[in-house]
């Protein structure tokens, strides 16, 4: 029985959020979704002060709540290697599963991909430029979408043959973390056995692999480091998370800190009304080389 | 294996990595597969999904992975664009380097910066606007553009070099500018064009005093592998980089040396920076690091923490120092003696008292016959009991009167000014004293031969914090803790920095205008940074005090009005990169031209420049900087992914037209073909021939078949630990390891700055008066030993009754990240951060606006903002911390829109009383907080 899942080492985590940022452009999340999301967070008072950090991916658990509530079966798990997934063909956008996970890793996709990203979707003239640039560099790119969309995400998975992978899905449906699922299927030995946001961590802290292998990587770190505390989060929930902590564990007065990221609606709604002096940026019809 | 020359003489041994590319495959020749693909591509080429059905088409992609560097940050952390149909998809770490094993979020996020629709595409020349004011401008062509800053600056360079200034802030690829325009340039109108850097608002505080104390030019590096107590200065280890390197390689270092179990503790008033890894925090009031490390140097001679054979043998701790006459100051020398001019590394003939002969004699005779032994202690004497005297005139051992010097200034005496307890200081500094284990020795093994080392585990590390009014002064005083204890350059202490030997050239200077000054310092400034004047006796481009400078051009003789010069800016942003914002726009807007070179349209492009040239950003090729972590060196080169988008240009194509346009194309080639080793057929014949591109292509250090991946080698020991010079073949003759294995003498006592003190304060009672020093209070902080005085920044009114700082939060980057609207989405806004506990005091509670102000204790100025506040326990009652890195590209779209600022630059200044006698930026000001009124 493979169960993928990850060994997180809380004593290396800085909080960075390079792993959220690797996840977004790795999978094209729209803003305002975070599949992978990093708290930051102190306890104590001063001087006695500890911060630490703690990143959120999907915990792909065990026994899912989010696909047990499921009305229509689009989120399941993957019974050969546990990796919980949203068939968006088949999802309804009832956010059940957003209201069923304890963990707060569900986004609803609220927006036409386009208008998430990031100021690409918006209809102005520098950002025509833009688009005119990149199909001049891309004859498969249409346009209108973000200039890092990659279009390797739209290879579908098993076993729905659908598209599994992805932030950029359609309006309406859910969205989540998926393990790099696109990777895992991509029959390349370089990708297979590897996320974005592990692949980035500059400090070492994700382990990803088989929890039932014990020579899987997070399997042996947290072996190693045995005699550190490990810990999941919320394990009275009765979902059989698979994402081990190694390091001490939060207290429960703990304070969220530093957890504003820009509200998407208003940065959605400022990018279209941007303004600017066109002289300065437009070219005067000179194409690239 | 294949030996190649990486720079200052270091070869780097090439081995041939292992690489899962097929071969023969460059940028440009990409493969176009048709048909239905199968899965299970190398890198290179071909398609990365299995089989679809027919209900979808097949779809092929040309994929790559083009190994590049984030054009961003310091390292050059090497990076992987995997690229689809020649467009960037996605950056990630390149696996091959043995530096980093990931990326910070801006190496990440970068890929929204190739894209920016905001970029300046193409040359820009100023049509409308006051300088001073946003200015409108018209797209140009490169050749009007060259053309016309020729016929600009080619009267000025004619007249007078002196009259253009090169100012640079991101140093990437110096060869062409920095080094190779200016050269090249000089080359035909003679020296003088002023080139600064952004030294003064980054960490040459610091470096100031260990390149005089030490041998070069740099800051102190932990020894992770091997050291047991780390005590981090200020050092935000979770959000910047460090002294040689980013982020991505010393939060490694610091986490693996944590896990491993050495203690940590951290000097900061703030939190947040040292994450994690922290036993113990000590929140120290900001600007009062100085009087911290006297009271830890207190504590570790009166406890007895002395490492007597690194202070009698390797230091001038034992040498004699004229206490009184025509001599008050100066190490007293045989008549015989050398220069200390001419000989800066170790000088010969500094008198010591010998304790095994009762006699005063050179050093040199004091010394073990085995030098190199840490066990053989010499037998100069650190405290002599009877008076001494050479010449008439009584003399001390320079330890004796650094005891003296220490005695009042005890951790109760340091609490009052630090806010830190007297406990707290006693524990930790005995704590350092104790785990140095002095005496303690190992052995390593070089060339097949075991060495017997000296072995201190205690280290420490500061950066950016020593930028703050008396900046070189604390880090005097926090060398001493690894002087007195042994702890530098050897297994498990601090290197001192990123040089393989010790390197006179920043001793030379200094000690000219100490022992010469009538010949070396002067009233009469070349440029704008003053450096070598009486005003700055040494400075490193004054970033922040040249706005204030150009605003009073008399009060500082300048050379020429600022109307009548000209700078270019190649990458830095004064008008928000550093402070006063203010100051720094009517200071710049009164240059004649301004020449912008830049991807964005900062401030200081819009609001001075003249012309604004656009170079690249993640389309960039460009020579990496070669990186040296503790314990490998990488080598990399900046490979555009795709091609370089609308008519932006890599720096060296945009300088070598400039170059061309004011006559010295020539000279420009010549320079290059130098720097990038091009002989024969490879040498460029002409301008019209170069490019960079082109160049990286044909030089062997930066070839085709290195850009693969970056080139990792793990450094030899002998580099890493100058105590090792007598074995390393990178110490030459100029290194004197017949006195003392690191091949020189570390300066204990600071004779040079104590006699340029004298010079500077004389010169200055000469000039302004015997009250000189109201006006310009650092010309008190240039001594021999670090002495405290209170901040300028305490007499500000009592109103203003909290201390500002700032801090670098990881996802921005000064001028480089605020227009990114992915890093943007996770940081959006600079807080106002204070402790609840103020909070209460003022009425205003967590999530409020408040309006901060500060205020200028010498101009009287005032400057108030308007932010958010948060509250938090990780910040020292008493003070603020705003980040920076926001609201620094006013007028780009995507920051008038997205960000929400604010920018402490706004609330910092730069005038006298803000900076270090070496002009180094202080990021401390006193300020009140108050409710913004009307809602939240």
């Amino acid at each position: 029985m493979t169960q993928m899942g990850m060994a997180i080492d809380l004593e290396r985590c800085q909080g960075c959020r390079a792993c959220m940022v690797a996840c977004k452009t790795e999978n094209d999340t729209p803003r305002g979704a975070f599949w992978m999301n990093v708290f930051r967070h102190e306890d104590g008072e001063f001087p006695d002060v500890e911060q630490g950090f703690t990143p959120n991916p999907c915990h792909h658990c065990s026994e899912p709540s989010c696909a047990e509530v499921c009305p229509t079966d689009a989120r399941f798990k993957r019974d050969d290697d546990g990796i919980v997934l949203t068939d968006y063909d088949t999802c309804i956008g009832c956010r059940y599963c957003e209201v069923g996970c304890p963990y707060g890793v569900n986004y609803f996709q609220w927006r036409e991909s386009e208008e998430g990203q990031y100021g690409f979707g918006v209809n102005d003239e520098l950002v025509e430029d833009t688009h005119q640039q990149l199909m001049e560099l891309d004859d498969d790119y249409e346009g209108g979408d973000r200039p890092w969309a990659n279009p390797e995400l739209d290879a579908t998975q098993e076993p729905r043959d659908n598209k599994l992978g992805g932030g950029d899905h359609k309006v309406g449906t859910m969205g989540k973390c998926t393990f790099c699922v696109h990777r895992q299927d991509s029959g390349d030995e370089a990708l297979e056995g590897t996320t974005a946001c592990e692949e980035v961590c500059p400090t070492n802290v994700i382990f990803f692999g088989d929890m039932e292998d014990p020579e899987s990587d997070p399997r042996q770190h947290i072996n190693e480091k045995r005699d550190k505390n490990n810990w999941k989060m919320l394990e009275g929930s009765g979902n059989e998370p698979n994402i081990v902590y190694l390091g001490d564990k939060p207290d429960d007065n703990v304070r969220s800190m530093e957890d504003e990221y820009k509200d998407p609606e208003e940065a959605i709604s400022a990018e279209e009304n941007r303004s600017h002096n066109p002289a300065a940026y437009l070219t005067d019809g000179g194409v690239s080389e | 294996m294949s030996q190649h020359e990486v720079g200052d003489g270091m070869s780097l041994d090439i081995t041939e990595k292992q690489s899962d590319e097929s071969g023969g495959l460059s940028r440009r020749s990409v493969l176009k597969l048709l048909g239905v693909a199968a899965g299970g591509a190398a890198i290179g080429g071909g398609s990365y999904f299995k089989a679809t059905d027919t209900a979808t088409a097949a779809k092929s992609f040309d994929v790559e992975e083009i190994s590049t560097a984030c054009w961003i940050g310091k390292q050059d952390c090497t990076m992987r664009a995997r690229v689809v149909n020649d467009r960037v998809v996605h950056l990630k770490p390149d696996p091959n380097d043995e530096v980093i094993d990931g990326l910070c979020p801006k190496g990440v996020g970068q890929i929204a910066d190739l894209y920016d629709p905001y970029r300046i595409k193409q040359p820009l020349k100023r049509v409308d606007g006051e300088k001073g004011e946003v200015g409108e401008f018209e797209p140009i062509s490169w050749e009007q553009a060259a053309e016309e800053i020729g016929e600009e600056l080619e009267p000025m360079l004619a007249d007078d070099p002196r009259r253009v200034h090169f100012q640079i802030g991101r140093v990437k690829g110096a060869e062409w500018h920095m080094n190779g325009w200016v050269d090249s340039l000089e080359a035909e109108y003679g020296e003088g064009i002023n080139v600064r850097g952004h030294g003064n608002v980054c960490a040459t505080g610091n470096k100031m005093a260990l390149s005089r104390m030490g041998a070069g030019f740099s800051s102190p590096e932990p020894d992770f592998d091997n050291t047991e107590f780390f005590l981090n200065w200020g050092w935000n280890a979770t959000q910047a980089g460090g002294p040689h390197l980013c982020n991505t390689t010393y939060a490694r270092e610091m986490a693996e040396a944590y896990e491993s179990g050495t203690d940590m503790a951290v000097l900061d008033p703030q939190r947040r920076g040292a994450g994690h890894w922290c036993d113990e925090w000590l929140p120290i009031e900001p600007g009062t690091d100085l009087a911290f490390f006297l009271a830890f140097n207190n504590v570790l001679v009166s406890e007895g923490y002395i490492d007597e054979w690194f202070l009698k043998n390797t230091t001038n701790a034992p040498c004699l120092v004229y206490t009184e006459g025509e001599n008050e100051g100066e190490i007293a020398r045989a008549d015989d003696a050398e220069d200390p001019v001419e000989s800066v590394l170790w000088t010969e003939g500094e008198l010591v008292y010998d304790e095994q002969s009762g006699q005063i004699v050179p050093h040199e005779e004091t010394l073990p016959d085995d030098p190199h032994d840490p066990t053989a202690v010499g037998t100069a004497a650190l405290r002599v009991d009877e008076p001494l005297e050479v010449g008439g005139d009584r003399v001390r051992p320079a330890f004796e009167l650094f005891e003296d010097h220490v005695e009042e200034y005890t951790p109760e005496w340091a609490a009052e000014i630090t806010d830190l307890p007297a406990e707290q200081i006693r524990r930790v500094a005995k704590k350092w004293g104790e785990e140095a284990r002095i005496g303690a020795t190992t052995t390593v093994e070089v060339d097949g031969e075991r060495r017997q080392v000296p072995y201190r585990p205690v280290s420490m590390s500061l950066y950016h914090v020593s930028q703050q009014e008396l900046g070189p002064s604390a880090m005097q005083a926090g060398l001493m803790p690894m002087f007195l204890v042994g702890a530098v350059e050897t297994v498990g202490a601090s290197r001192s920095g990123y040089l393989n030997a010790p390197d006179p050239s920043h001793r030379e200077h200094v000690r000219e205008r100490a022992f010469n000054p009538e010949e070396t310092l002067t009233w009469q400034p070349d440029a704008p940074d003053l450096e070598g004047t009486y005003f700055h006796p040494d400075a490193n481009g004054a970033y922040a005090k040249v706005p204030h400078v150009l605003n009073n051009p008399d009060e500082y003789n300048l050379p020429h009005d600022p109307e009548d010069m000209a700078v270019v800016t190649c990458y830095a942003n004064p008008l928000a990169g550093a402070p006063n914002r203010e100051r720094s726009r009517e200071g710049y807007a009164q240059y004649g031209t301004v020449i912008v070179v830049d991807p964005e349209m900062s401030d200081t492009a819009a609001y001075t420049a003249d012309y604004v040239l656009p170079t690249t950003t993640v389309d960039k090729n460009e020579n990496a900087k070669d990186g040296m972590s503790n314990t490998h060196y990488t080598s990399s080169t900046r490979t555009a992914p795709i091609p370089q988008l609308w008519e932006c240009r890599d720096e060296g194509d945009i300088f070598k037209e400039l170059a061309a346009a004011l006559g010295v194309g020539d000279n420009y080639v010549d320079y290059v073909n130098d720097a990038f080793e091009l002989t024969g057929g490879d040498a460029f014949d002409s301008i019209a021939e170069l490019s960079v591109e082109e160049c990286l292509d044909r030089s062997p250090r930066y070839g085709e078949e290195y850009r693969d991946a970056p080139q990792s080698e793990e450094r030899p020991l002998t580099h890493r630990y100058w105590v090792l010079g007598p074995v390393s073949e990178e110490f030459g003759d100029e290194h004197r390891t017949e006195y003392s294995p690191f091949g020189f003498k570390w300066q204990f006592y600071l004779e040079s700055f104590e006699l340029l003190g004298e010079n500077v304060r004389a010169g200055f009672t000469e000039e302004y008066g015997p009250d000189a020093a109201e006006q310009f209070p650092y010309i008190q902080d240039i001594t021999g030993f670090a002495e405290w005085r209170e901040p300028t920044m305490w007499n500000s009114p009592e109103e203003y009754d909290l201390t500002l700082f700032d801090y670098k939060a990881i996802e921005h980057k000064q001028s480089r990240t605020a227009q990114n609207p992915l890093l943007n989405e996770l940081n959006p806004k600079n807080y106002v951060r204070m402790n609840p506990r103020d909070a209460d005091e003022i009425g205003v509670s967590d999530g409020e606006q408040v309006v901060v102000e500060s205020h200028n204790a010498v101009t009287d100025d005032t400057y108030r903002l308007e932010g958010q506040l948060m509250t938090l326990q990780g910040i020292k009652p008493g003070t603020v911390a705003i980040p920076y890195g926001n609201d620094t590209h006013t007028q780009h779209p995507n920051v008038e829109a997205l960000d929400e600022g604010i920018n402490p630059n706004d609330l910092f200044d730069s005038t006298e009383g803000y900076c270090s006698w070496a002009a180094d930026q202080s990021f401390h000001i006193r300020i009140k907080v108050e409710p913004a009124g009307g809602d939240a």
